[in-house]
């Protein structure tokens, strides 16, 4: 290339940014026009986009701050913060910069009071770390906006912000300089250091709790002295602030760590010295905060002191911080020689102390006279949440007058349920059968069946007996009972659990409450099955070649007069009919297992019931994949499907006439998994009482006349 | 007692904290005897929170408190209805922090000047209970946390639905496993529908209009930040994102028993006109829990299970989805009948006041404690910053910073007005 042309395709490309601002420009005019239009819509619009234009859109919206229209206004200063949000990320610190710059024209000297003030906002969002704060700064010195300037600066947070502050801190007035050095405080500021302790030393008591305020964030333990020398010499109208800047530059001590000995020291020293008991009730805090098992006897000692009571707050949070074994038998050790006032709140912390010591001093609280003590033991007792908690508790309730009983009560529940969540099965079955037994609301003692059934004892079994002989367990839904006897069979107590399930049978309405005896049937056969309604013997009969395509046929096994001795398909391959039977309560029939993992065939399954009169009969099936329905010759359901099977998946109806009625299934196989299951039931959905024909060879169905070969025909869809 | 002269000589000195502190300690409340409250706040949730007290065998109200003399005056005039008794009012909360006949203070004021009354209170040796949201930024919430540990405190937020039985049984539920682990979980409400317009007008008369802003920046009195302050984000840091925000992440918190998200991105609009607001009609924020997806929805119209705002936790198994009314579980086969909870007749709850007043007594931790109500409104708290900031924020919950994002994290904090200061 030729140096002309290089120079040439350089202008060219130089000249392409140019060319896609001004393109850019043009639309970012469109949109600031819409921003100050007329159209609050087109304004709303204008207001998402606009951000995205970046600094081009800068000197276009900035004149808009001062516009007349609140919604202009308002509108272009959100997205000039956009845009300034925007480009405080790394890799647009350019942006930012140039930003910053062109917002800065908002405070100059002479804009009005509405600029100023937007453009400190927006500064306060656009400044970058670094940046240079002198013209906010230079408005700490206008009477005006000074405080607005040092709002911005904290907000900012940066650290030329913190030093304008500091640079500004000798020349403001003693009005604000407390302000200054609460911004320094709040800025953290760390070379204030020397210039406060010359303030917190100071005799003026408001500039020196000013100073022991800013500088408490240090946790300088150097500053100590200072510190105690400015509460020692403050008034009363300074006292609080300073002790409260003391405790915070405990905590700030405390929290760096190394100095725990000195901390808890001072805070000793503030218990003693202080006049005012909040300060003496943060220190008894921070002793527990930041103590061990060792400060309980002087807190409490404290509380002895103290006989407006007041402590008994601060104490109580003192020594609920105190964590560990050591720290639980020290309450356990205190209790009884503690205040009256204290010994309250320290049922609670005996209660959550996880220590078992605990449990006699609570249980001396249940039994005492005091009736106060009395409700506090309860819930103390409950939360120990140890298993001898529940006798205490329903002793309790055995004597327990109007007052007491509710509180008792509440705290029965609580420890059932704390019980049941640490897997203190037996502990939480007491309490749950206790409360089965003293509640009366339906909905409560249906949460205590709910807890017996996740936490079965043997003397819950004799209760729910008797409470479904009674009839008296109704309202409780089949699934509910049906839980609590899977409950009682996993613990060991199958007879109680099997006899429950008995009595459950005939209320098996739905398909949720026949799954959910299914699951608590254990070791329950085939026998149980046909008692929720299922059909456990078929005769089966395949596989045969099937396509989905070619959906359902009866007539090639000769239904309705189906000859069970039949054979079908060619000499060397033929297919009789055999006998299955379910292997469990479930009615499933596992044809994968029986005919082998196969796909693209199906086979067909028939049965013999009987009813004793004429009933209209409701078939419920599950399939996997698709199934029909004959009975007595007549198809009632068809479901061509590729699926895999779940209980009553399909229902249909029928008459059964007194007597025996042919039920005949074609099951197909696409691939994958293989079975199927037919209940059936009456109309409201409990099983229908049947008994099952020994269908099959020998059976008077079979004519051994008509023992020949069948063809398949296949034209029935 | 100290005096009003003072009282206002302090003020102007600065030290401006609880003024009284140290002289206006309450009594101890022994396990029988009734909490005397005062009451900071006599506007629409106070007015609620009053009425409710004024039922409430368990309390008493001894003092009233609010900047407009008009409301504390109706709040005096609401106690002698009820209760045939005369109490004081006050323009000044100072002066309810200086009664020694307050055991606890009930702050129902907007929100940013909840952190300053309830450290204040907590200073002055109250037991407090402060509406929700509990801040409006995070380092002002921790503030109020440090502040109730620091004294012995006890300290509830206004998140009701703590004490409320539909949502107790709801996290039962959850807990249960019934509906699978929790993998996602999503808060909705519908839009905020605060406008910022304003007309500046004279203050007033009877009303403290410097004391309403405290630490707020200076502006001209107008009613619409008077009476719509929830619009404005000098007073309230995001509308329904923080209003309801805080009551629907509490629970959500609570059901996946996770309260310290590790990231949040956010996106919203005001696509109805509204282009000026300082909060968004529409708002999405996404969280990240450790092992749980969260998602806000802030919609019109939004509605799931005929609820126009709930929780829904999605588990492996199936969804439970919970407002104050109800919940249901999905899908039927579960086996959880829908539950419906009495009808909630106030949003001042006695049973969430009976909470606080059993704590006020026994000390324990109350149900809505401040750091978990603190933690429920960080979470929103986040949102608006990442609807802000336009960005992923990425949380560090133990320093209560964003991770690598200085700008972000000038958002955490705000600077108040002299001569107040946290």
């Amino acid at each position: 290339m030729k140096l002309s042309s290089t120079i040439t395709a350089i202008l060219l490309l130089s000249a392409l940014p140019t060319l896609a601002a001004r393109a850019e420009s043009q639309h970012t005019r469109d949109l600031v026009k819409a921003l100050a239009g007329d159209n609050e819509s087109a304004r709303s619009a204008a207001r998402q986009v606009l951000p995205r234009q970046g600094l081009d859109a800068v000197p276009l919206l900035l004149p808009l701050v001062a516009h007349e229209n609140p919604s202009v206004w308002r509108a272009a200063v959100r997205v000039l913060a956009d845009i300034a949000n925007a480009t405080s990320i790394a890799g647009r610190e350019a942006e930012r910069t140039e930003l910053t710059r062109q917002m800065m024209s908002l405070i100059e000297p002479g804009q009005s009071a509405h600029n100023i003030e937007q453009g400190l906002r927006l500064l306060q969002i656009a400044l970058a770390p670094d940046a240079d704060v002198t013209p906010i700064g230079a408005l700490l010195r206008d009477p005006v906006f000074r405080e607005r300037a040092r709002e911005i600066l904290v907000e900012t947070g940066t650290r030329p912000a913190a030093q304008a502050l500091y640079q500004y801190l000798p020349e403001a007035d003693p009005d604000f300089t407390c302000a200054v050095l609460d911004a320094l405080g709040q800025l953290k500021f760390p070379d204030i250091e020397g210039l406060v302790e010359g303030v917190l030393k100071g005799t003026d008591a408001t500039l020196s709790a000013c100073a022991a305020r800013a500088l408490s964030w240090t946790g300088d333990v150097d500053a100590l002295p200072a510190y105690w020398r400015a509460v020692r010499l403050a008034d009363d109208t300074t006292r609080f602030e300073t002790s409260k800047a003391f405790l915070r530059l405990l905590e700030s001590i405390a929290e760096r760590g190394g100095n725990w000995d000195l901390v808890l020291y001072s805070y000793r020293g503030l218990l003693a010295e202080s006049p005012d008991p909040v300060i003496r009730g943060a220190a008894l805090a921070g002793l527990g905060e930041y103590g061990d098992e060792t400060v309980i006897p002087e807190i409490v000692e404290a509380v002895k002191q103290d006989p407006s009571s007041y402590l008994v707050g601060p104490a109580s949070e003192a020594l609920a911080q105190l964590q560990g074994r050591a720290a639980a038998r020290g309450l356990v050790a205190v209790y009884e020689d503690a205040p009256a006032t204290l010994r309250y709140p320290l049922l609670a912390l005996l209660g959550n102390a996880g220590e078992p010591s605990a449990l006699t001093p609570i249980q001396n609280a249940l039994q005492g006279d005091d009736p106060a003590g009395q409700r506090m033991a309860c819930m103390a007792l409950a939360d120990l949440a140890v298993a001898d908690a529940v006798s205490l508790l329903l002793e309790a309730l055995g004597s327990a007058g109007d007052e007491l009983r509710p509180h008792a009560l509440k705290a029965l529940w609580l420890l059932a349920d704390r019980l049941g969540a640490q897997g203190v099965a037996e502990g939480a079955g007491r309490a749950y059968l206790a409360l089965y037994k003293i509640v009366e609301e339906p909905a409560q003692r249906d949460r205590a069946l709910e807890g017996i059934r996740r936490f079965p004892i043997p003397e819950a079994y004799e209760v729910l007996l008797a409470g479904l002989e009674e009839g008296k367990l109704e309202s409780l839904p089949v699934a509910t009972l049906a839980d609590i006897a899977k409950g009682l069979r996993d613990a060991g107590h199958a007879d109680q659990a099997d006899s429950i399930l008995d009595s459950l049978v005939s209320r098996a309405q739905t398909t949720q409450d026949v799954q959910a005896l299914l699951n608590s049937a254990g070791g329950l056969g085939p026998a149980f099955g046909q008692r929720l309604g299922f059909i456990n013997e078929w005769m089966l009969v395949g596989p045969f070649p099937w396509k989905q395509e070619d959906g359902f046929t009866v007539n090639h096994v000769g239904a309705p007069d189906v000859d069970l001795s039949a054979k079908y398909g060619p000499e060397g391959d033929q297919k009789a009919w055999a006998r299955h039977t379910a292997g469990d309560a479930s009615g499933m029939l596992n044809l994968a297992g029986i005919f082998g993992m196969l796909e693209s065939v199906k086979v067909y399954g028939f049965a013999e019931i009987s009813v004793p009169e004429e009933v209209q009969a409701v078939f419920r099936v599950g399939s996997d994949d698709g199934i029909a329905l004959w009975v007595n010759g007549e198809r009632i359901h068809s479901n061509n499907v590729d699926r895999g099977m779940a209980l009553d998946q399909d229902a249909a109806g029928a008459v059964l006439h007194a007597g025996k009625n042919q039920i005949l299934v074609q099951v197909t196989q696409g691939g994958g998994g293989w079975n199927f299951c037919c209940r059936v039931t009456q109309v409201d959905g409990a099983p229908l009482g049947f008994s099952v024909e020994q269908a099959g060879l020998g059976s008077d169905r079979t004519d051994p006349a008509d023992q020949t070969d069948r063809a398949i025909d296949e034209t029935e869809t | 007692m100290i005096s009003r002269r003072d009282f206002m000589r302090r003020s102007a000195a600065g030290l401006v904290g609880a003024a009284a502190a140290g002289k206006a300690r309450a009594a101890y409340v022994a396990p029988g005897d009734k909490v005397r409250v005062g009451l900071i706040g006599c506007g629409g949730m106070g007015s609620r929170h009053l009425v409710a007290l004024l039922e409430n065998p368990n309390c008493e109200v001894t003092a009233v408190c609010d900047v407009a003399m008009s409301r504390y005056h109706d709040a005096i005039g609401k106690v002698k209805e009820m209760t045939g008794r005369d109490v004081e009012g006050f323009q000044d909360y100072r002066h309810l922090l200086d009664r020694q006949d307050v055991d606890a203070v009930f702050i129902a004021t907007p929100d940013h000047w909840h952190p300053l009354l309830a450290i204040h209170g907590c200073e002055a040796g109250k037991d407090v209970y402060v509406e929700k949201p509990v801040c409006p930024t995070v380092a002002e919430g921790r503030a109020m946390v440090q502040a109730g540990r620091r004294f012995g405190r006890v300290v509830q937020v206004g998140t009701q639905q703590r004490s409320m039985p539909v949502f107790q049984k709801a996290i039962e539920v959850v807990h249960s496993g019934r509906i699978g682990t929790v993998t996602s979980a999503t808060a909705w409400i519908g839009t905020n529908g605060w406008n910022v317009t304003e007309s500046p007008q004279p203050v007033p008369k009877g009303l403290d209009w410097d004391l309403w802003l405290g630490p707020a920046p200076w502006a001209p009195y107008s009613p619409e930040r008077f009476g719509g302050f929830m619009g404005w984000h000098d007073y309230a840091r995001g509308g329904q994102l923080t209003n309801w925000g805080v009551h629907l992440m509490d629970i959500l918190h609570w059901g996946i028993k996770q309260d310290r998200p590790l990231s949040v991105q956010a996106i919203g609009g005001s696509h109805r006109e509204h282009s000026g607001q300082d909060n968004y009609e529409n708002i999405e924020a996404i969280f990240e829990y450790p092992g749980c997806n969260v998602t806000w929805e802030q919609r019109h119209g939004e509605s799931y299970a005929n609820k126009s705002y709930g929780i829904k936790f999605q588990g492996t198994e199936g969804q439970l989805l919970v407002d104050r009314s109800s919940y249901v579980v999905l899908p039927d086969s579960i086996g959880i009948p829908e539950f419906v909870g009495e009808p909630e007749k106030s949003w001042a709850n006695p049973d969430h006041h009976n909470n606080f007043f059993d704590c006020v007594r026994s000390r324990r931790r109350p149900a809505a404690d401040i750091e978990q109500g603190f933690r429920s409104t960080t979470a929103v708290l986040l949102a608006g910053i990442a609807l802000k900031t336009g960005r992923k924020l990425h949380w560090d919950s133990e320093a209560e910073t964003f991770i690598r994002d200085a700008d972000a994290n000038r958002y955490l904090s705000r600077a108040y007005r002299a001569p107040w200061r946290l």
